[in-house]
């Protein structure tokens, strides 16, 4: 086989693979992201820690699938003139997971895997601006920056690795306020209100963007200008006259 | 396409087939049945509140459906968070829904507590007041409202008339009091978290604001984020949180914080860099007498420099580890009157048993530099409990004070007091009852060897986890005859299962309420939902036995025309029987009783507004001033011409001066050692603290799933080379023990926090491994505050002798 062959064939089946990969990815449900769902902090630490040079050459750890030579290669940009496909079910679902890792609708949510305990935060790296890795899509915070993101953001396992036995959760009887299915529209067609309050949820593409759960996205991305459109509620950002007392 | 493209197209089509395949494949955590509602929002009501955590005062909105609290959010309207809250405000609402709540009374019968009903329970109480009224106590906290302290304060000290009322505050944050009254003469911080804003530099004495007071630390770092400058100084024993944010972390050896104060105060002097048109014009020189006083004795500002000239750099670092240079750095920032330098101290100064002498020589240092009373110049204290001010310092329930920063040794104070009480002259006492420490010591004695305390009743706190040394100051009294312990509170306690007589309370917004923060604010806030089974509101919890002994005829319940001391009359001016419990919501007892503690809070320009005010605000700072308008102006900078409107000459002007001159005190206070090091049968130092998860003795805390699982338990956090010296692995269980008690442990090597060698930390909220059998009660003179921070221990593996 000559070289000038071999690249032909190289060609053909990578081009079958990404017609593959666009199928599925785009056409098909739209799936190609999941949420972290975050396994026992113990599992991430107990990898071996190695050199980067020795990282490139043999992939490991919880990441392993995401390193390698082609990690860097990633395109960054999401495709935000991609048809966006998405069900009733697919909502349910997303709310669904939303709900495990939150006390009421617009608490803090709970950190789903392992981090440094100790060290100031680098949770900006990856929940700045969002990013995919492996498949799995680290979101990007919903509000404007604050630097000390543990203050209000926790692990939701124990987190100290090397203990034998945790005790187990205490039981509660607080039902938490829900998430709301979805804005009222004023007619079929309108374009929803704003079903929740935007305090600290001010970024709506951390939620409804290319990289939110599936069943909760905008089908327009590409426009910025979220309330042009949709009305935040007053009462729910505490603004404006309220039946609540002052 | 070059390889460049090929590889790409490549990996992303990869990647696309496995992020399918992983979908498809299913989550566990999307299973059905989460609720979901199509009403945005409009079922649920929303109110304010402060927070019912620590002593920063960040007010919350509470969403309330149905009689219950379904979500809480940041008040966006309240200057001290601004809408943010910590980890632990925005789980506050699941604090009221822990599946052990107390719901009904409880009396120990052979050993096992049992149901009773509310009037028995009130019976019970009532007996042993009869019984002994001289040995009858209230032990309280921070955590009471000011209605409730100031109920409780008022019972004490008018009606049993025996002073015997204490606050865990006492164990948090006296020494803080001290330190203002012996520098300002009068309580409290001058400035306010406004500070925080245009401070230059912050320095945290001995402080990790990013666990223990985080909405505060985010106002300083976030600054960061909008462009501006501030420096940060953690100045400490341990690598913390903080430190990482920091752009100097000191460590110092356990209690040389003084020697490195008096290092800064020395090279002021020593350079000539402090403020000397400051220091002339409204400062006095003091130093100690044996035994100490709040007032010390005057020296000159030679006899000043003289006593610090051994204080030099180099013999500084010898005894805190922090460098020369380090003091210098330290020194040269506090000689440039350009910057603006604030300090932040909480326990860390105030646990200590040399806690005034740190308090007065870090307000010493502004003082003498001159960096007070211009915003973000300001020496300030955090408190722990939400109303620490408020209740303990403002409404004075301390073994010695009266509401109003009176103190009961003073004839002039008991005097106002009866006056504004309507009691017969001398019916307050003028010795103060037993501080903490002290109360419960005589409580764990038999009566005739000193223990003239036989009844105590607790309040919102939990002595048998807080208490030092709580193997000899609590639980000796469990197995003592005629010693009775009275509970109220909201959950089985180890304070709770270990009483007599337990009442279940409501909490937080379960009832009308009003706290003060740390920087003089007085918050306010409305009953919204109804406390579960027969849980009752502390306040009348106390009202109510207050009646009680009124209808027993105890002398002491009246006022000198014979009139119930808390009477409250209704809008048309009759009297209510709110001591039944169905009618206790026909009048605003809180109102009542602040609009009655509102007259304590002139004498010492603490004024208050009425109630209505801070209905209307999320609170308001003290000193509050009717305007000619007749509207209510705050103050947020005491002592300074520019904000506080009682200065009427000088830029500052101490208005309550120790020495009636209108002038602070610049005090010197030598290092002196600590009262037990480590040695070579106790090698290491043991330090206690909090996590930013849990709060107090995590009672409420450790009952909100998403903070207890987050930390779910104690742990003794050690340096990798003791561990490794000792041959203890990362999560092996230990025995921690000290002269006093041992407890076992799991080690967490690199964890929240870095010990440095030699020394342990161990938090204090896990009720099952409660460290304070370990602490040491040796306590500041003046302050009566216990040292939690240092005292000698050594660590063990199980199953090895001790050496």
């Amino acid at each position: 086989m000559s070289r000038q062959r071999g690249l032909e064939v190289g060609l053909v089946v990578a081009l079958s693979v990404a017609a593959i990969g666009l199928v599925t990815g785009v056409t098909g449900t739209g799936r190609e992201v999941r949420e972290y769902v975050g396994d026992r902090p113990a599992a991430q630490s107990e990898v071996e820690a190695r050199g980067y040079a020795d990282m490139r050459a043999a992939p490991h750890g919880p990441n392993a699938a995401a390193q390698g030579e082609w990690f860097d290669q990633l395109p960054t940009g999401p495709d935000v003139f991609a048809p966006v496909v998405q069900t009733a079910e697919d909502r349910a679902a997303a709310l669904a997971r939303r709900a495990t890792r939150r006390a009421y609708d617009g608490a803090p949510p709970t950190i789903p895997h392992a981090i440094d305990q100790l060290a100031v935060p680098s949770c900006l790296a990856c929940h700045d601006r969002g990013k995919v890795i492996a498949g799995m899509t680290a979101p990007r915070m919903s509000h404007a920056r604050h630097d000390s993101c543990v203050q209000c953001h926790v692990v939701s396992d124990d987190p100290r690795r090397a203990v034998a036995a945790t005790p187990p959760a205490p039981e509660t009887l607080f039902v938490g306020l829900e998430s709301v299915r979805g804005g009222e529209r004023a007619w079929p067609g309108a374009p929803p209100t704003t079903p929740h309050s935007t305090l600290m949820r001010e970024r709506c593409d951390a939620c409804h963007g290319t990289l939110g759960a599936l069943g909760m996205r905008s089908t327009h991305p590409w426009r910025q200008s979220c309330v042009q459109c949709h009305a935040p509620s007053a009462a729910l950002d505490q603004r404006g006259p309220t039946a609540r007392r002052p | 396409m070059d390889r460049r493209d090929f590889l790409k197209t490549t990996a992303l089509a990869a990647a696309s087939a496995a992020a399918y395949r992983l979908a498809q494949g299913g989550d566990s955590a999307a299973a059905p049945g989460t609720r979901v509602t199509d009403a945005p929002g409009g079922d649920v009501t929303w109110d304010k509140a402060p927070c019912r955590f620590c002593g920063t005062g960040c007010h919350v909105q509470v969403g309330v459906r149905g009689g219950k609290v379904v979500a809480i959010a940041g008040d966006d309207k309240a200057e001290v968070n601004k809408g943010l809250l910590c980890v632990k405000g925005y789980h506050v609402g699941l604090a009221l829904y822990g599946k052990d709540r107390l719901t009904r009374p409880l009396l120990r019968k052979n050993g096992k507590l049992e149901p009773i009903t509310w009037d028995q329970a009130l019976d019970i109480v009532a007996d042993r007041v009869m019984q002994n009224p001289a040995g009858f106590a209230i032990y309280g906290s921070g955590q009471w409202t000011i209605p409730e302290g100031y109920a409780a304060n008022k019972l004490i000290k008018a009606g049993l008339a025996n002073n015997q009322i204490d606050p865990n505050a006492r164990l948090c944050m006296a020494s803080a009091v001290t330190g203002f009254l012996s520098t300002y003469g009068v309580d409290e911080p001058a400035g306010c978290y406004d500070d925080l804003d245009a401070a230059d530099v912050i320095i945290m004495w001995g402080n990790n604001p990013a666990e223990m007071h985080p909405v505060l630390f985010s106002r300083i770092v976030d600054r960061r984020s909008r462009g501006e400058d501030v420096k940060i100084i953690d100045l400490t024993t341990r690598r913390t949180r903080t430190s990482g944010f920091s752009q100097h972390t000191l460590f110092f050896k356990p209690q040389s914080d003084l020697a490195i104060a008096n290092g800064i105060a020395h090279l002021l002097v020593e350079r000539g860099t402090f403020d000397r048109a400051f220091v002339d014009a409204y400062c006095n020189f003091r130093q100690r007498t044996e035994p100490p006083t709040l007032d010390g004795q005057a020296m000159s500002f030679e006899q000043y420099k003289a006593a610090l000239a051994d204080y030099t750099p180099e013999k500084v670092e010898e005894i805190s580890g922090v460098s020369a240079a380090d003091i210098r750095m330290l020194a040269d920032l506090f000689g440039n009157r350009d910057l603006k330098i604030t300090s932040l101290w909480c326990m860390g100064m105030n646990q200590h048993t040399r806690g005034t002498a740190i308090n007065d020589l870090v307000h010493g240092i502004h003082l003498l530099s001159g960096h007070f009373g211009r915003p973000g110049d300001a020496p300030t204290s955090l408190t722990g409990q939400p109303s620490a001010c408020g209740t303990v310092r403002e409404a004075g329930t301390l073994a010695h004070a009266l509401p109003g920063g009176f103190v009961v040794a003073k004839p002039e104070h008991r005097q106002k007091a009866e006056e504004i009480w309507n009691l017969p002259a001398g019916r307050i006492k003028d010795k103060p009852g037993y501080h903490t420490v002290e109360m419960w010591r005589r409580f764990s004695k038999p009566a005739d060897q000193g223990g003239d305390i036989d009844t105590i009743w607790v309040q919102v706190t939990n002595p048998a986890r807080s208490l030092p040394n709580i193997n000899e100051l609590f639980e000796p009294s469990r197995k003592l005859p005629g010693k009775f312990l009275i509970v109220s509170d909201v959950y089985p306690t180890a304070t709770a299962m270990a009483a007599d007589l337990v009442l279940p309370s409501a909490m937080w917004v379960e009832k009308n309420g009003m706290f003060g923060n740390s920087e003089r604010r007085t918050q306010q806030w409305f009953k919204m939902v109804p406390p579960p089974g027969e849980a009752r509101d502390d306040c009348w919890q106390t009202l109510a036995v207050a009646r009680r002994l009124y209808d027993r005829g105890l002398p002491g319940m009246k006022d000198k025309d014979g009139k119930f001391l808390f009477d409250i009359k209704d809008a048309a001016g009759k009297s209510v029987p709110f001591w039944e419990w169905p009618r206790y919501y026909d009048v605003n007892v809180d109102r009542a009783l602040f609009e009655e503690y509102r007259k304590f809070s002139r004498f010492k320009h603490k004024d208050l507004a009425p109630y209505d005010e801070y209905v209307k605000a999320r609170g308001l700072r003290w000193p509050v001033v009717e305007q000619p308008d007749g509207s209510w102006r705050e103050t947020r900078f005491r002592f300074s011409k520019h904000d506080d409107p009682y200065v009427t000459k000088g830029e500052h002007q101490f208005y309550h001066s120790v020495t009636k001159d209108d002038r602070a005190l610049i005090w010197f206070h030598p290092y002196d050692p600590p009262p037990e090091s480590p040695d070579a049968d106790y090698p290491l130092w043991l330090c206690t603290g909090r996590v930013i998860e849990h709060w107090h003795t995590g009672t409420m805390t450790m009952r909100i799933p998403q903070l207890q699982r987050a930390m779910p338990e104690a742990y003794v956090e050690m340096h990798r080379d003791d561990a490794r010296a000792l041959g203890v692995q990362d999560g092996e269980i230990v025995i921690v023990e000290s002269r006093r008690g041992s407890l076992e442990l799991p080690v967490w090597l690199d964890g929240r926090a870095e010990p440095a060698r030699g020394s342990v930390f161990v938090p204090f909220f896990d009720e099952r491994l409660a460290i304070n059998r370990a602490t040491l009660d040796a306590h500041d003179p003046l302050s009566k505050q216990p040292d939690y921070k240092k005292c000698a221990v050594r660590v063990r593996r199980r199953g090895k002798a001790a050496p």
